[in-house]
């Protein structure tokens, strides 16, 4: 049953994973990452509150998962091109599934704290003109086995390693922005457990919806109108010398999404909803994503 | 009493030939910064200006794409120092534009006067374009410097001028290339 329970739980845990470790510390993508500067020396935080569900079980265990998870991100803004990504979430999880052997209904329920991820971003190349900008950014990262034991394999004991790159334009005086990144999982080996790699891939569109026109004078609250696209391909994972046949898959995620900018915060909320679920084996399948939270500029 | 009455006078007279003007005659900066798109990337370039001690006040302009500075009083304007604050909240400085109150005055340079721009009140002096050696020599700038030059005739009037300053070498004055002047 601890084989079963794991491997229910590592779907989502890779999924919950690949979106709380996000650098979107400032505008407008919700569940992507962004490319844009934290000024030398400031301080971003933000927190979200992510809500997954997943209830299409095909077997008969019948399993219904819910994840909370509220990924806290402290950013700073180290040298004009690099920033520095400290996320801390807090998780609460609850599956209930069938027992096969009493055929009653089990109810789990653990909380805690979730593995610390660290990052670093650089920014190599930065073409600012007058009505927007073009910046790239390659990112790596590190992940800590910081995590409360009863959310295995949400967390793990592993130090897992990143890499990858985000890239943001935006033109028309912040009416269009456009971010797209990609990123390289290496999930090591703990405790005869081991996720698979993964690799996450977003493209997310903004749109200013308020003002139409900026006035003359002055710098308004933006309300942004969100569209992201946002994947993640996950390779089998392991237990002991044995792969796990019901984990790893394809998972994309099409994301509308709200957002209110002004110069201190941020709020913003955006469901995602499965386009593509290509899972491996008899996985509980992802019924939606639902988001909310808030940014805000430390003074 | 006579000591006290001797006292008041010699305070009062200090005071009087202390006097210096209360603010600062560069009326006003606009700065153009490039790359600035949203509300919450403002906040790090106006923080960054504002932690300068010469600055009072800055406001972002996305439609310009400019950033209105205010100085405290009697300051003067450290290009360089501007230029590193936006280039510390991630950003690029573009042009920088000035609205300044003062008098005609000359620089030597390399041992020739230049026509230079004396602000009221923080003494701030910019080299005005046409200058040998400093400055374009496009006619165009040239009539408008003639103006103020024809206008001031012994250089004891006072002009509010507006144009565009930029930054020469260490111990030498910017340069501030006049769009427009008026005698006050």
């Amino acid at each position: 049953m601890d084989k079963i329970y794991s491997v229910t739980v590592s779907i989502i845990a890779f999924v919950v994973l690949s979106f709380i470790s996000t650098t979107n510390a400032l505008s407008a993508p919700i569940n992507s990452n962004v490319a844009l500067p934290v000024r030398q020396g400031g301080f971003v935080f933000r927190s979200q509150v992510k809500w997954l569900r997943a209830t299409d079980d095909p077997t008969s265990l019948n399993r219904e998962v819910n994840v909370v998870a509220v990924p806290n991100v402290l950013v700073y803004g180290a040298t004009p091109d690099l920033a520095l990504f400290a996320i801390f979430p807090y998780i609460f999880r609850q599956v209930e599934f069938t027992d096969a052997a009493s055929e009653q209904r089990i109810n789990k329920n653990e909380n805690g704290i979730g593995d610390l991820t660290l990052l670093a971003r650089y920014t190599i190349y930065a073409r600012d003109y007058p009505s927007g900008t073009f910046r790239i950014a390659p990112l790596a990262g590190i992940k800590i086995p910081t995590g409360d034991d009863d959310l295995e394999p949400i967390t793990t004991d592993s130090i897992d390693l990143q890499f990858g790159g985000v890239s943001t334009i935006t033109w028309d005086f912040g009416r269009h922005e456009i971010d797209a990144d990609v990123i390289y999982r290496i999930n090591t080996e703990a405790k005869s457990f081991e996720s698979g790699d993964d690799l996450t891939y977003d493209l997310a569109y903004e749109f200013r919806l308020y003002p139409w026109t900026l006035p003359d004078v002055g710098t308004p609250n933006f309300i942004y109108l969100v569209a992201e696209a946002n994947g993640i391909y996950s390779q089998k994972g392991k237990l002991g010398s044995e792969t796990i046949d019901d984990s790893g898959g394809h998972t994309l995620f099409l994301s509308p999404g709200l957002q209110f900018a002004t110069r201190r915060y941020i709020l913003e909320s955006s469901i995602q909803l499965p386009a593509i679920q290509d899972l491996n084996g008899g996985q509980v399948k992802t019924d939606f994503i639902l988001t909310a939270g808030f940014r805000v500029n430390l003074p | 009493m006579l000591k006290n009455l001797i006292y008041i006078v010699a305070l009062t007279f200090t005071q009087l030939v202390s006097f210096q003007p209360l603010f600062a005659q560069i009326n006003s900066v606009e700065m153009q910064v490039d790359g600035m798109t949203c509300p919450f990337c403002v906040y790090g370039i106006e923080k960054k200006l504002e932690a300068l001690k010469e600055v009072e006040d800055a406001s972002a302009n996305l439609k310009t794409g400019t950033v209105d500075i205010a100085l405290n009083e009697n300051e003067q304007i450290d290009i360089e120092r501007l230029n590193k604050a936006v280039h510390e909240s991630g950003f690029t400085p573009g042009k920088m534009k000035i609205n300044a109150t003062g008098r005609l005055t000359t620089y030597e340079l390399e041992g020739k006067e230049n026509p230079a721009f004396k602000v009221t009140g923080s003494g701030q002096v910019f080299l005005l374009t046409g200058a040998p050696d400093h400055g374009t020599e496009e006619p165009l700038k040239q009539k408008k410097l003639e103006g103020p030059k024809n206008a001031s005739g012994n250089g004891s009037d006072e002009f509010t001028i507006t144009g565009y300053i930029h930054s020469q070498p260490s111990r030498v004055p910017p340069v501030l290339s006049i769009e427009s002047f008026e005698v006050k």
